[in-house]
């Protein structure tokens, strides 16, 4: 069941990185609208 | 010798009354970068590129100019996808390095800011924190400093030329020691 647990580790990774890029853009006033 | 400037809009000079379309040789000449730099000037910042796209334009700029100083406004990662800007950073700082050129880098948000120690933060200037509730209280990128600072600001958001003048008067002893008494 590693791959599973892997898997599950790299959708959680892929989710924060998502937000944390999300939150970075909202700083940009010239490209975030 | 000459001082070539990169960066985005701001470095360009976007809304400042000197700066007329962001076709070739529009760009201002009343920028923070321009004004320190003085007649011998070149401009190789573009509006709204991200950093990947700065460190390209001045490493293609620089091959044609062996000797010149170099003054870099880093802007928002996020416009290359990215958490953090510290590979063209560290890429442009290296070369810089490598062939002797006298540079100072700035930012126009500190979010470009990281802990990595390859990074050589002396030769970089951030604008002073601020100190009221609202503002921010680490050193600051010159985007985040000017809007606190409540200076005009254009309708697309962009700091007109009191903030680029009174930026001149805050970096210029940096600019000095690291870039013009170099070149």
């Amino acid at each position: 069941m590693s791959w599973l647990r892997n898997l599950y580790n790299r959708i959680k990774l892929e989710i924060a990185y998502r937000k944390k890029l999300k939150a970075l853009r909202k700083r940009d006033p010239f490209i975030y609208k | 010798m000459i001082t070539v400037a990169g960066g985005d809009s701001i470095i360009w000079g976007s809304e400042l009354a000197d700066s007329p379309h962001g076709a070739p040789n529009g760009y201002s000449r009343n920028t923070f970068a321009a004004l320190l730099a003085g007649d011998e000037y070149h401009c190789s910042a573009y509006p709204g590129i991200g950093n990947r796209q700065i460190y390209s334009r001045i490493r293609g700029d620089l091959t044609q100019m062996p000797h010149c100083g170099v003054i870099v406004c880093w802007t928002w990662p996020s416009r290359d996808n990215e958490l953090d800007s510290d590979k063209w950073i560290i890429g442009l700082q290296k070369y810089l390095k490598f062939h002797d050129y006298p540079y100072l880098f700035t930012c126009v948000d500190n979010c470009v800011i990281t802990d990595n120690p390859e990074i050589d933060w002396d030769r970089w200037f951030m604008f002073p924190p601020g100190t009221e509730a609202n503002e921010t209280i680490t050193p600051r990128g010159f985007y985040q400093w000017a809007v606190e600072n409540k200076y005009n600001i254009g309708v697309d958001g962009h700091p007109l030329e009191q903030a680029h003048r009174d930026a001149v008067t805050l970096i210029r002893e940096k600019f000095n020691e690291l870039v013009k008494k170099s070149i």
